[in-house]
């Protein structure tokens, strides 16, 4: 493990094309969490995330031979994934696009009580839910931003690089969605 | 794009960039002094600065606990999968298929390496049948001789298949012939027996029907044969 561990991404990728087949297996390992996490986040269905995941790594593994290393294999393992997320969110996204105001309806944050507030565990695991249903609500460009930068850690110039934008714009992006994530949340963090 | 801009205006402060840097930690120490100094005068980047850093806590609760299990298992194409296979093959077997291959590609082409003495080379479809030795030397035959070689076989062949079929017919006519006449005589003593045999329902059938008294007519017979007698 500790071997594996020590191989880059790039001699990785090397040994797989030249027919190594378990040295694809140690990348999938490697980064099938973030992606993962990125996808969950992104699209906030665990079933579909697993499908996005399965997706970005069959399309990378298809199109490896494609890949120069002028970027970071994750950078483009980040690409393929929200490549893949648009997808799908495209073809659901009469399901997916939910307004503000049906999420003030049917989401109803509602004020937390005593008894939850006392149980840190429910308290925490209420306002994941809220979160989770905020973050949905806002738009995928600046939900995408926040994710990788919360949750992925990612620089704001991976991003721009993930993202093939200027690293101003994903800055600006990323004020908006937390402006955004702010609003929907402020009453159910200023309850709890 | 058009929230970016009413947040800016709403804001009334344009340092939303340096305000997400200095959050996430990727200010320069510089930047980072400039604009520490710039919220001490700044109440509505101080504001969103404590809110937005309490907005991240918050976002912490979201954990990834459980990761469910991802399996790959990219199709392997012929290319990868011989490659494979080469690369954990031990050498003598690599030069032992490589022997075999050249046999294999040196067979195809008929071809025969002699050094001095010694002739390696194999044969497919029995390739050495046409080439036959001539007086105990290797000779290479043309392929017109190959041709006349073949027709002649093939004529020989004709002949012989010819005469087997003449022998069959001669033998097949013969038993037809002889199966032929002990049918025939089956049937004339057939037709005898039935022919004596209707004959003898007829006398009989003529006997019943005129009701002949053949004691009387052989008694009559007799009488007059006496008076025959008497009379010479």
């Amino acid at each position: 493990m500790a071997e594996q561990r020590q191989i880059t991404d790039d001699q990785l990728i090397e040994r797989t094309l030249a027919g190594e087949g378990d040295a694809f297996g140690i990348l999938v390992r490697r980064w099938e969490r973030q992606i993962f996490g990125l996808a969950l986040r992104v699209l906030g269905h665990e079933e579909t995330a697993r499908d996005v995941c399965q997706e970005t790594f069959l399309s990378a593994f298809r199109n490896l031979s494609k890949f120069r290393g002028d970027a970071q294999f994750s950078s483009w393992l980040y690409r393929i994934t929200l490549n893949q997320c648009n997808t799908h969110l495209r073809r659901t996204e009469a399901k997916a696009n939910v307004s503000l105001d049906e999420q003030l309806e049917s989401g109803a944050p509602e004020p937390a009580s005593s008894a939850e507030c006392a149980d840190d565990a429910i308290n925490r695991e209420q306002m994941t839910k809220h979160l989770r249903r905020a973050l949905a609500a806002i738009p995928v460009e600046m939900r995408q931003v926040i994710i990788m930068k919360e949750y992925e850690g990612l620089k704001f110039h991976e991003i721009a690089e993930i993202l093939d934008l200027p690293v101003s714009t994903i800055k600006t992006r990323l004020y908006t969605g937390l402006t955004q994530l702010r609003r929907r949340l402020e009453h159910v963090r200023g309850s709890a | 794009m058009s929230n970016d801009m009413n947040n800016r205006n709403n804001r009334g402060c344009d340092k939303q960039e340096e305000l997400v840097t200095y959050l996430y930690g990727e200010a320069t120490p510089e930047a980072s002094r400039q604009f520490e100094t710039h919220i001490r005068e700044c109440l509505t980047c101080a504001r969103e600065l404590r809110e937005f850093s309490s907005l991240r806590e918050t976002m912490q609760t979201w954990e990834m606990d459980t990761l469910p299990h991802i399996v790959i298992e990219p199709k392997r194409t012929f290319t990868m999968v011989f490659r494979e296979l080469f690369t954990v093959t031990p050498i003598w077997a690599k030069a032992l298929a490589g022997v075999a291959a050249l046999l294999v590609f040196a067979a195809l082409l008929n071809v025969e390496v002699s050094v001095g003495s010694v002739k390696i080379g194999a044969h497919l479809f029995g390739g050495r049948t046409a080439a036959a030795p001539v007086n105990g030397t290797e000779a290479s035959i043309s392929r017109e001789e190959i041709d006349k070689i073949i027709q002649q076989r093939v004529s020989e062949s004709e002949q012989r298949n010819k005469q087997e079929m003449f022998m069959k017919l001669a033998s097949l006519k013969e038993d037809l012939s002889r199966n032929h006449a002990d049918e025939i005589k089956e049937i004339s003593a057939n037709l005898k027996r039935d022919q004596q045999q209707q004959i003898r329902r007829i006398v009989n059938a003529t006997i019943a029907n005129n009701d002949l008294n053949f004691s009387r007519v052989f008694s009559d017979l007799g009488s007059s044969d006496k008076d025959d007698t008497k009379n010479k």
